[in-house]
């Protein structure tokens, strides 16, 4: 018998990240580095653990070899308790067949007996893949006021980027009376940010009724939620102000990166308040050689540097050669820039190797029509050989071995 | 794979070698190189040579030490059988806690009684290595030896107290343990690790107590040398030995050697520590950093050179720091410069102070200081 937790959070973290191309080949997008040290997964783990909630579901299905034994038995997040913790839920085959998870609300249903075990009175649904710091108690706390069905959380947005998202339409208390998905004239700015607290019982219902239903997607945005307010169930939004970032896309990935380099953007990572924990590896402090010089970037241990660091964030395990150049870019665990080279506007993953004199990515002021460049992107362990140059918003997931010519 | 080995540590011993920085924990959790406390070096090792059944000897101080070692997760030594296990005094009517080794292990001996390995590893905090102790015990196991113990070559320091000296005979066995108020290059020195019998201890230990025989370097190693079968065993690897402020000084920024931290950080012998969620260091706009050591949670908005850079450490603008010791959390405000000063935990320099010492007498700064 469990005992009893008000609260249960579900974490999606079954995505694909298809538009994360070859960084998302061999790993979920939860699981894809963050920040110099962290997994998007560490912010909604820390988040609920920060906020008080103990029992942690996490819907896996792509991909989830990476995600599972970074995730263990939870304890880096304090969240391996004899009867509460993480726990990775995988799709499995059932009495009426084998079946992967259809869709969001779908992974939730097929794990209803995970939740029914410690008799909660509410359900938080998060995404596995949103850069954010949030207290789920004070929303929740909110909803328990509002005595609603459904919370959903919003973050005003610019109304020129609003019809990139899901809008909610409130009366003046809170009330939602319309969803519109990706509108072309939004009524509103209030964006949904995909953190949903549900009551229970309420869910629960509007969950067995959607899987009844074959002509559902099994999708919260799109079944669940619209279902829940076309039966006149009380659903509130919940306005959030702090710095929210889904990072499903390699420029949104890279910006969140060079966020943290921004000391205007309210997510502070350094305070000993609501941290964000994660798994540590076992490496020496970094070394800054003699011929370094490292402006406004971010460096994690294990790393040698002996070159030019610019705006830039360094996972641990990190080597840059005498005379290496590395600008604006995201450097992922034990990629090596050797002597010489040069790195601007790229994303490298873990362990790729950029062999001397080699040129990645380029400055988008030298480029004179948008649609040539972009972030540059090395997938995991890929070798660009000597004197090779890779273009702006290349994606190279094999090595590069021959001198491109040179078509600038 | 665990091996046949029961490791015990002394934790409290040789606090006064640094007197500065062990006056509120054990010369086991004095920090070093930014990151790691120097039992970390006799875990990792024991961990990485298969001995996963750990006692640490503590006597006084220890607060620090049990904070560090916890459940001895970080090291992979919390395990269902053996593990590590913090053995603070344990006094039964009529005892006295004593100070030597040879009364410490008789304060554990229910400990040594209840293990089942049929070796024991007895290690010194105090030497910082990369050691695989499995070469040790397979000579030990060939040679049938009673003892056998560790010794290094090249010992550069001329400041190095209570340096005891071996010299084999032609047998391989010691012919004779010297103490030597100044060790030099060519002796053999003692590095604090001896790898012994467990039963046979048992009993050495009875025997010396009831005769009153509390030095073992005395009463044991020098009276027994040719009596019980002694043996040494050379480490050749990288060392470091920690005797003196001088040494801990050198010791640390050894570690600017590239060959040094390769020697010693080795990807397949890791050495754990407990790693604090500390963010990743941040180098502002106008800093600069050259030849030093970084641990993560750092925020350098300074010049720092030649140094060793503790995590949560913050450099303020316009500062400089060279050949340093800057330990875990010390604030550095702005305008402030800093040469050869080891500054301990959680201090705070505030702005335009000056510091300087030199290469042969560094500053040292107490933890919590406000200056």
């Amino acid at each position: 018998m469990y005992p009893k937790q008000t609260t249960v959070a579900m974490i999606l973290a079954g995505g694909q990240g298809s538009r994360l191309g070859v960084l998302t080949r061999k790993l979920a997008k939860p699981a894809v580095p963050f920040g110099g040290k962290y997994r998007i997964i560490d912010f909604p783990l820390s988040n609920c653990v920060n906020s008080g909630i103990g029992a942690v579901g996490v819907l896996t299905q792509y991909q989830p070899l990476v995600l599972n034994e970074y995730i263990g038995n939870g304890q880096p997040w304090d969240l391996d308790g004899t009867y509460d913790g993480v726990t990775c839920l995988s799709p499995y085959q059932q009495m009426d067949g084998a079946h992967w998870y259809s869709g969001t609300a779908n992974a939730i249903y097929r794990n209803m007996n995970f939740i029914e075990r410690y008799n909660p009175e509410y359900v938080v649904v998060l995404s596995g893949d949103h850069i954010y710091k949030m207290d789920y108690a004070k929303m929740i706390s909110v909803h328990k006021k509002n005595n609603a069905a459904c919370t959903i959380a919003v973050i005003d947005v610019p109304l020129e980027e609003a019809s990139r998202f899901g809008i909610l339409n409130t009366n003046p208390d809170g009330s939602i009376y319309e969803f519109e998905e990706k509108p072309e004239k939004p009524k509103s700015t209030n964006a949904s940010m995909g953190i949903y607290v549900f009551s229970w019982d309420k869910l629960r219902k509007y969950l067995e009724a959607d899987a009844a239903d074959p002509e559902s997607s099994n999708d919260f945005g799109k079944d669940v939620l619209p279902a829940m307010l076309n039966a006149g169930e009380r659903m509130f939004a919940y306005q959030f102000d702090g710095y929210w970032k889904d990072v499903g896309t390699i420029d949104s990935l890279w910006e969140a990166n060079m966020d943290l380099l921004n000391p205007n953007v309210p997510l502070d990572l350094s305070g000993e308040k609501d941290k964000i924990y994660s798994r540590n590896p076992s490496m020496h402090p970094q070394y800054i050689g003699e011929n370094a010089n490292i402006q406004n970037s971010l460096v994690s241990d294990g790393c040698d540097v002996d070159g030019n660091i610019e705006f830039s964030v360094l996972f641990p395990g990190v080597t840059i050669g005498t005379g290496a150049t590395v600008t604006d870019s995201i450097l992922m665990p034990g990629a090596v820039v050797e002597d010489g080279a040069t790195v601007e506007y790229a994303i490298i993953s873990e362990k790729a190797v950029i062999k001397k004199r080699a040129h990645v990515g380029a400055r988008p002021e030298n480029y004179k029509k948008d649609d040539q460049w972009g972030i540059a992107v090395i997938g995991e362990g890929v070798t660009i050989a000597e004197g090779c140059v890779v273009a702006p918003k290349a994606m190279v997931d094999t090595d590069v071995v021959e001198v491109a010519d040179n078509e600038e | 794979m665990r091996n046949n080995v029961l490791g015990i540590v002394f934790g409290s011993n040789h606090a006064d070698r640094v007197v500065a920085l062990t006056s509120h924990r054990a010369l086991a959790s004095v920090p070093f190189a930014g990151k790691y406390r120097l039992i970390d070096f006799n875990l990792s090792n024991m961990s990485n040579s298969g001995i996963t059944n750990i006692g640490i000897i503590v006597s006084k101080n220890f607060f620090s030490l049990m904070d560090h070692v916890g459940s001895g997760k970080s090291w992979n030594l919390s395990r269902k059988n053996g593990g590590v296990h913090l053995l603070p005094p344990f006094i039964q009517s009529g005892e006295v806690v004593g100070n030597s080794e040879i009364e410490a292990l008789h304060s554990v001996k229910r400990f040594l009684n209840d293990a089942t390995e049929d070796y024991v590893l007895l290690s010194e905090c105090g030497m910082v290595a990369n050691i695989n102790y499995n070469d040790m015990l397979q000579q030990h196991i060939d040679n049938k030896a009673d003892f056998t113990v560790m010794y290094v070559t090249g010992l550069k320091s001329e400041g190095r107290k209570d340096a005891l000296s071996i010299t084999m005979g032609a047998d391989d066995r010691i012919d004779t343990f010297s103490l030597k108020s100044c060790a030099s290059p060519d002796n053999n020195i003692v590095v604090g690790t001896i790898l012994t019998n467990r039963k046979f201890l048992m009993e050495l230990v009875e025997e010396c107590i009831s005769n009153n025989k509390l030095n073992y370097i005395r009463n044991v190693f020098q009276s027994y040398v040719r009596s019980y079968r002694f043996y040494g065993y050379e480490f050749k690897g990288y060392y470091s030995l920690i005797s003196s402020m001088e040494e801990y000084f050198d010791a640390n920024m050894s570690l600017l050697s590239r060959e040094n931290r390769q020697a010693l950080f080795n990807s397949r012998h890791p050495i754990f520590t407990k790693v604090r969620d500390d963010m990743p260091s941040r180098y502002g706009l106008g800093s600069s950093v050259k030849n030093s050591l970084i641990a993560q949670g750092c925020i350098i908005e300074g010049e720092v050179e030649n140094s060793i850079i503790a995590k949560g450490v913050r450099i303020g603008k316009g500062t400089k720091v060279s050949n340093c010791i800057i330990m875990q959390d010390t604030k550095v405000g702005s305008g402030a410069t800093l040469n050869y000063v080891i500054s301990d935990k959680d201090v705070v320099i505030k702005d335009n102070r000056a510091l300087c010492g030199y290469d042969s007498f560094p500053i040292y700064i107490p933890s919590e200081k406000v200056l």
